[in-house]
């Protein structure tokens, strides 16, 4: 607003410089061509005059008198033969050829008026005066200058009204940018700055603050979450294993049962630091704090590789675990991330298949235009639909599965990992049971 | 926990907080080991530039010099650098990457159990060894012979999956020792993270189950809170 104003001084100064300007050199060029045309008039004249004597020209002018123009007469005596009533005569150069006239014309009420004139001596003695009268001249360049000053003036209103106009929006949009800001800092996260929908400069750079703004509320439900979980999911095993050393300080009658008991402890720490781990993973996967290490492997081979790892366990518990791959399929991504995550998929469907006839689990990948992609398909209970997009989340561990063992981080590390690719997770029903698909754009790691 | 030791090692522990410092020392005293202890990185330098020790176990963050920046500068100093293990709460797969690349022999993410630290501590002595050298391995009447990619006991031919034969292979080659299961996951397997089921376990039995069942005595121990060792027991 301050600079609009400043603005606007400074145009009022600049116009003013260039009216004067133009006025000054514009007047200038009236008087000059004026002289000039007086100067031819009075030569033509003198050279009459020349033949015929000031007498003569006297009865040539009194016959023949202008409108606005003054042709005066002097005889060699400088007596004044014809023209008005010559109040005055200054001369306006050294050579007295050019002359200011104040003069009357009709009676002596009437009012003086001023001319510019050109004196001419004659060869027979006297001169010639053609002088013209001034108050057109002026009446014209004086319009000439209302008319610089008129346009000059609307223009500089035109200028300043816009720029008020726009400052005065652009105040309003941006106080009311901050009056949203101020919301947001004072607590209420779900706030959003309005947009004008014009898509200009400040629209954008609102947008881009809303998507920070929706970043951070998404980290910082992601940290409430945590800590309402880590209440849940952190304190009940540190409340058991508090509860054990308590029991065995008490109980432990022998070396042999203290030991046991001090194992079982050891046991439990551990689980605790592995949830731990796996909570500051998945942390650092959505924070983007991983460094990225791309390689290019083949899929068929690798998934062959962790169900062999898992087979054992899978045999033991009556799961068979298969890998149901046609061609070999490359991909480039971070290999331990991706271990990690077909290892929890495996696991969690370990855990939920267990229990289920003719338990079976099933890896594959293909190559879809979306990405690569590995599915991990279970012939377990599955998840409903309503509960897919929650079992995706940080210690999502749905409530009716609670009782069995898992910090309930195992899907949603495989979000973060698939997220860090710039992929996705995809819950979908196996009829019966559960298919995870890890789906892994290619030809680019996030 | 006691290791069957060759010798004892001449361990220097670099770590700045005192108290995990005394456990380590305490601990590794009671395992037969000579400790000694610098609290900070330019102690921890002088320390091994003064003594030959047979192993470094070094924290990544230490005060004055850190950890990383201690094992570079004495790698550039030492004619001889023993090898290093590198301790750290920084435990995801890419700082362990990055530990070995600054010249870490092993990498153990805080907080560890002792048991896994004494049986890395131990297998990395051991490395300098010429390992290829060694064709074959034998624990009592277990034999396995590495080119012919064969295994026998008492005389009798096992048939191993590529995979047992790799787990076996890695169990005697640290025959007497205690390997964990990080390190089998690691080693066996290639792979850095903890699993939550017990799949190594399983995978020991079944290896057990092909090699012990139905012979006069077990070579493949369970170390209870620690991992499996094999180890004829009648010897000395």
């Amino acid at each position: 607003m301050r600079l609009a104003g400043l603005f606007a001084a400074l145009l009022t100064v600049l116009a003013a410089g260039v009216v004067a300007a133009l006025y000054f050199a514009f007047s200038n060029e009236i008087t000059r061509t004026q002289i000039a045309t007086l100067e031819s008039e009075a030569r033509l004249l003198a050279g009459f005059g020349d033949r015929t004597g000031a007498a003569a020209i006297a009865a040539l002018v009194e016959a023949n008198p202008g409108k606005e123009t003054l042709y005066i007469v002097e005889n060699a005596q400088g007596q004044r033969l014809s023209g008005p009533t010559v109040l005055d005569i200054k001369a306006l150069d050294t050579a007295k050829r050019r002359l200011l006239l104040t003069y009357r014309q009709g009676p002596v009420s009437s009012q003086a008026r001023e001319a510019v004139g050109v004196r001419r001596p004659l060869r027979t003695g006297g001169a010639v005066i053609v002088a013209k009268d001034m108050a057109s001249a002026r009446r014209f360049a004086r319009w000439v200058l209302l008319s610089f000053l008129a346009g000059i003036g609307v223009l500089l209103g035109a200028v300043v009204a816009v720029g008020f106009a726009l400052a005065t929006a652009m105040r309003r949009r941006v106080d009311t940018l901050t009056k949203s800001i101020r919301e947001i800092m004072s607590g209420d996260m779900s706030h959003r700055l309005g947009l004008a929908g014009t898509d200009d400069e400040i629209d954008r750079l609102a947008g881009e603050v809303n998507r920070m703004l929706d970043r951070i509320e998404r980290l910082m439900h992601g940290l409430k979450d945590v800590s309402d979980n880590i209440a849940h999911d952190l304190k009940t095993p540190l409340s058991r294993l508090r509860n054990r050393v308590e029991a065995a300080l008490g109980e432990a009658s022998d070396a042999e049962s203290a030991r046991a008991a001090l194992e079982r402890v050891i046991e439990d720490a551990d689980g605790l630091i592995r949830t731990f781990d796996s909570l500051l993973l998945v942390a650092r996967l959505e924070a983007r704090a991983v460094a990225q290490r791309a390689e290019v492997f083949e899929l068929m081979e690798f998934l062959t590789d962790v169900a062999d790892l898992y087979e054992p366990i899978g045999q033991e518990r009556g799961i068979s675990i298969a890998v149901v791959c046609s061609t070999p399929v490359s991909i480039s991504a971070h290999r331990q991330l991706i271990t990690q995550a077909v290892s929890n998929l495996i696991e969690n469907a370990i855990k939920y298949a267990a229990d289920t006839a003719m338990a079976s689990i099933e890896l594959s990948a293909g190559v879809r235009a979306s990405g690569v992609e590995i599915t991990v398909a279970d012939s377990g209970p599955g998840i409903p639909e309503q509960d897919r997009a929650h079992a995706l989340k940080r210690f999502g561990r749905l409530d009716t599965s609670r009782s069995t063992p898992g910090s309930g981080l195992g899907l949603s590390l495989v979000a973060a990992v698939a997220e860090l690719h710039g992929g996705t997770v995809r819950l979908e029903d196996n009829q019966p049971g559960l298919r995870v698909v890890l789906c892994l754009p290619q030809a680019r790691i996030a | 926990m006691k290791g069957v030791l060759d010798s004892a090692m001449r361990v220097l522990v670099v770590e700045d907080d005192a108290e995990a410092a005394g456990f380590l020392v305490k601990a590794l005293r009671e395992s037969g080991h000579e400790p000694d202890v610098a609290y900070n990185g330019d102690d921890g330098f002088a320390m091994a530039m003064e003594t030959n020790y047979d192993i470094l176990v070094v924290d990544r963050m230490l005060p004055k010099r850190d950890g990383l920046t201690l094992i570079q500068d004495l790698r550039d100093q030492l004619s001889f650098m023993p090898p290093v293990l590198i301790l750290s709460a920084l435990a995801d797969v890419d700082n362990r990457v990055e530990g070995l690349r600054a010249g870490g022999d092993d990498y153990l993410a805080k907080p560890y159990a002792f048991s896994e630290l004494l049986a890395r501590v131990e297998a990395l002595t051991r490395r300098p060894q010429p390992e290829q050298l060694q064709t074959q391995y034998q624990v009592a009447d277990l034999i396995m012979d590495r080119l012919a990619r064969r295994v026998s006991r008492d005389g009798q031919d096992i048939l191993l999956q590529p995979r047992e034969f790799r787990l076996l292979e890695f169990l005697m080659k640290n025959a007497n020792h205690v390997v964990t299961r990080t390190m089998l996951l690691e080693h066996v397997w290639n792979y850095h993270f903890d699993p939550q089921t017990n799949v190594i376990d399983v995978h020991i039995s079944r290896l057990r189950g092909k090699i012990d069942k139905g012979f006069d005595k077990p070579l493949l121990h369970t170390v209870r809170g620690a991992g499996y060792m094999i180890r004829d027991e009648s010897e000395g």
